[in-house]
C-alpha cells in the first residue's frame, strides 16, 4: 500500500539494561515531508536514528518504509542501498583523506559509476569517464554545500561546522530518498548554518524526506513542517511547529530541564 | 607551502639515523663497516625524503588521482628499479641470485600481507601459514599425483583462499584484536598439521622430489630462467595491487580503515570487503607458495613457523603500510641486510630488533612513509 507514508515507525522499544531508551514510539513521515524531533539530552533520539539504520535492533516494534520493506533486522549497508542516509551526532569522516575523495567514496555504490574489473585493470575509457563523472558530481555537490574550495585538503583540518557540511554532501552523492541528519546545526556558526538552512531547503525541492534531529527552535521552525519531541525514550507530543511552541507538557518538559 | 626544514627536523631526520646506526653496528661491525652502515642509512633517508617530498608537493591528499597522474620522479624510479630487477639476474653470481629469488619472494609475501595489515588495518599473526598451504598443496599435487605446475599453482592460491575463510568468516566480525589472536592460533595450527599428519605431509621429514615449473620451448626452470619466472610474478602482482588502489574496491578498503560506520552508512558491506581482500591476501601468499615449493624441490614444516610471519609484518612495517613501493623496500631490505651481516648470525634478530626500535624513533611512518 501506498499511501504517501515514506516510513512509519511503529510501537519500537529497545532497553539497554534496565533502561528503556524507546518506548513504544510510533512515527510516521509523509512524503515531501521535513521532520523534526526534539527533546531533551538522552530522550532517545540519537538511539532512534539507530534503530532507524541498523545499528540497533529494536527490541520490539516494526520499521516499514515506504509501505513495503521491513527495515529491522538488516544490516546498515542493505539500508543505504535502499536510499536512506544517515549522518551521526559525533561526526563519521574520513578523517585522513582528501575532502573531495571522502565525497567519491559515497558514490562508490551508486550503478551509473561502476565498472567491470577488465575496466579496473586496463583503465579502459569506461573507466576512465565514470571516474570523471563521480568527481564532476562531487565538485558539485561540494560547492552546493559552499566547500569548493577546500576539496584537497584533508578531512580532519576542516573546521567542525565544515565537517558537518561535508558529511552532509558525502551523504547527498549516495542519492538518498530519505536522509536523517542528527544534530545537523550544532556547532555550526551563524554562516554556516544559514548555509545548512539554505541547503536543506534546496534538498527538499529535489524531493528527499529529511528527518532531523535539533535543538535550537528557531532553526527548527525555519524548515520543518512537523515535529514529534521525545522525553525519556516516549513520544510526548507531536504536531505543527507553532502548537508544539505553545504545547505546555513540551515546556515543561523540554524546556524545563534545559 | 615549501618551507625550508629547521635545523632541528635536520637534525631528528638525517643526523640522528645516521649516528644510533653507527652506534648499533659498531660493536658488532667494527668501525669501518659500522661508518658505512651509518652513511648508508643517510644516503637512503635522503633518497627517500626526496621522493616523498616531491610527491607530497603536487597532490595533497588525493587518492586516485595521486596515482593516475604519478609524478615523474616516481615513474623514473619506478623504472629505474625495474629496469635493475631485469637485469640483475644476468649480472648476480649464483649466490647473490638466490638472495634475489629470495627477496622476490619476500616481496610476494609482503605485499599480499600489506593488503590486510597496510590497506585495512587488520593484523594477521599467521600469514607464512598461507605460504605453507600453497607450499604444501603443490608438493602434494606435484610429486604425489604428478600433477602440472601451472594447474597446481592455481591450485596453491585457491587453497590458501580457501583455508583462509575459515578464519575470516567468524572473525572478521569483530574487532581486529580477535582477528590477531585468531590468525596467530591458524597459523601455528597449520604447521603443526604439517608436522603431524604424516600420510599426507610426511610429518617433520617433509616432501622430497617436488618438481621445478616446467615451460614449453624452455623445459624446466631452475637458476637465473626461474627468478625470471618470480619476478614476473611479482611484477603481475604489483600491476595488479596498484590497480586495485586506483579503483572503487581500493577505496572500500581507505573508507573501512578510516571509518567503519560512515562506510556502512554510504552502503559498503563492510564485512564483504573485508573478506575478499582476506582471500586475496591469502591467494597471493599461496602463489609465493607455490613458487617457493618448486625451487626448493622440497617443503617441510620448518619453514612455515611464527617467527616468519612477524618477518614478513615487519617488512610491511619498515617500508610503510600500504605504500607499495614501500613494501618492497622494507622486503628487500630484511632480506638483503642479514645477508651482509653474515658474519654476526648470532645477533641477527638483535639487530633487527634494534633497526625496527630505530625506525619507530625516527620514522614510525616507515622508510617511505603511509600511504592512504
Ligand atoms: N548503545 C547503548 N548502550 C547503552 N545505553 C545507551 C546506548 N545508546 C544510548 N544509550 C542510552 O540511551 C539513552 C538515550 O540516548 P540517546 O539516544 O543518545 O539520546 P539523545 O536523545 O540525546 O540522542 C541515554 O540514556 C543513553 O545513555
Ligand atoms: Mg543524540
Amino acid at each position: 500500500m501506498d499511501d504517501g507514508t515514506i516510513l512509519s515507525i511503529t510501537d519500537i522499544s529497545i532497553m539497554f539494561g534496565g533502561l528503556k531508551a524507546l518506548d513504544r514510539v510510533t512515527i510516521g513521515i509523509r512524503k515531501g515531508e521535513v521532520l523534526c524531533i526534539i527533546g531533551p539530552n538522552g530522550a532517545g533520539k540519537t538511539t532512534l536514528f539507530n534503530c532507524i539504520t541498523g545499528f540497533l535492533r529494536p527490541t520490539s516494534g516494526s520499521i516499514v518504509y515506504r509501505g513495503a520493506v521491513e527495515l529491522t533486522g538488516r544490516k546498515p549497508h542493505e539500508i543505504a542501498a535502499h536510499g536512506i542516509y544517515r549522518s551521526f551526532q559525533n561526526l563519521a569522516l574520513f578523517t585522513n583523506v582528501s575532502v573531495e575523495d571522502n565525497v567519491m567514496i559515497g558514490g562508490l555504490r551508486r550503478k551509473e559509476f561502476s565498472y567491470s574489473i577488465t575496466d579496473m585493470l586496463i583503465h579502459t575509457p569506461v573507466f576512465r569517464a565514470r571516474e570523471a563523472a563521480l568527481r564532476q558530481e562531487a565538485a558539485d555537490l561540494l560547492a552546493f554545500v559552499g566547500l569548493a574550495g577546500k576539496k584537497d585538503r584533508k578531512a580532519g583540518e576542516l573546521s567542525y561546522g565544515e565537517r558537518k557540511l561535508l558529511e552532509l554532501a558525502r551523504g547527498l552523492i549516495t542519492r538518498p530518498q530519505l536522509l536523517l541528519l542528527d544534530e545537523p546545526a550544532a556547532g555550526l556558526n551563524p554562516t554556516e548554518k544559514t548555509e545548512l538552512v539554505r541547503a536543506i531547503g534546496r534538498i527538499r525541492e529535489q524531493s528527499i524526506n529529511v528527518i532531523l534531529i535539533e535543538h535550537d527552535m528557531r532553526f527548527v521552525s525555519d524548515i520543518a513542517n512537523w515535529i514529534v519531541v521525545l522525553d525519556y525514550g516516549k513520544k510526548l507530543a507531536e504536531g505543527l511547529p507553532d502548537d508544539i511552541k505553545k504545547n505546555k507538557a513540551v515546556i515543561e518538559a523540554y524546556l524545563g530541564t534545559r | 607551502m615549501t618551507s625550508v626544514p629547521s635545523i632541528r627536523t635536520l637534525f631528528t631526520t638525517y643526523v640522528l639515523p645516521a649516528v644510533w646506526t653507527a652506534a648499533i653496528a659498531f660493536p658488532i661491525m667494527g668501525f669501518s663497516r659500522a661508518t658505512a652502515a651509518a652513511l648508508f642509512m643517510l644516503a637512503g633517508i635522503i633518497v627517500f625524503t626526496v621522493i616523498t617530498r616531491r610527491r607530497g608537493l603536487r597532490r595533497p591528499h588525493g587518492l586516485l588521482r595521486a596515482r593516475l597522474e604519478s609524478s615523474r620522479a616516481v615513474r623514473h624510479a619506478w623504472v629505474f628499479v625495474l629496469a635493475a630487477a631485469i637485469a640483475a639476474p644476468l649480472l648476480l653470481n649464483s649466490y647473490s641470485l638466490d638472495v634475489f629469488t629470495s627477496v622476490l619472494f619476500y616481496m610476494m609475501l609482503a605485499l599480499g600481507l600489506n593488503l590486510l595489515v597496510g590497506d585495512l588495518g587488520l593484523l594477521n599473526l599467521g600469514y607464512i601459514a598461507f605460504y605453507g598451504i600453497g607450499a604444501y598443496t603443490y608438493a602434494i599435487l606435484a610429486a604425489r599425483f604428478g600433477i602440472s605446475f601451472w594447474i597446481a599453482l592455481a591450485a596453491g592460491g585457491a587453497a590458501a583462499s580457501v583455508f583462509s575463510l575459515i578464519i575470516a568468516i567468524p572473525t572478521l566480525r569483530l574487532r581486529g584484536d580477535y582477528l590477531a589472536i585468531a590468525t596467530l592460533g591458524f597459523g601455528e595450527i597449520v604447521r603443526i598439521v604439517f608436522n603431524n599428519w604424516d600420510s599426507l605431509t610426511n610429518g617433520p621429514n617433509g616432501i622430497m622430489n617436488v618438481p621445478r615449473p616446467w615451460l614449453p620451448w624452455i623445459g624446466f626452470l631452475s637458476g637465473m630462467s626461474f627468478t625470471y619466472l618470480v619476478l614476473c610474478f611479482v611484477i603481475l602482482q604489483v600491476y595488479v595491487l596498484v590497480r586495485i588502489k586506483q579503483c572503487r574496491f581500493g577505496r572500500y578498503a581507505v573508507a573501512i580503515r578510516e571509518n567503519e560506520r560512515a562506510s556502512a552508512m554510504v552502503g559498503i558491506n563492510t564485512y564483504a570487503v573485508k573478506t575478499v581482500y582476506f582471500m586475496l591476501s591469502a591467494f597471493f601468499g599461496g602463489v609465493a607458495g607455490v613458487l617457493f615449493a618448486s625451487k626448493q624441490m622440497f617443503v617441510s614444516p620448518d619453514s612455515f613457523t611464527f617467527i616468519e610471519s612477524v618477518y614478513v609484518l615487519a617488512m610491511v612495517i619498515l617500508g610503510g603500510m600500504g605504500n607499495i613501493a614501500g613494501v618492497m623496500l622494507g622486503a628487500f631490505t630484511l632480506v638483503v641486510l642479514p645477508e651482509l651481516l653474515r658474519g654476526f648470525v648470532v645477533y641477527r634478530m638483535l639487530i633487527f630488533a634494534l633497526l625496527l626500535i630505530t625506525m619507530m624513533l625516527f620514522r614510525p611512518e616507515g622508510l617511505l612513509g603511509k600511504k592512504a
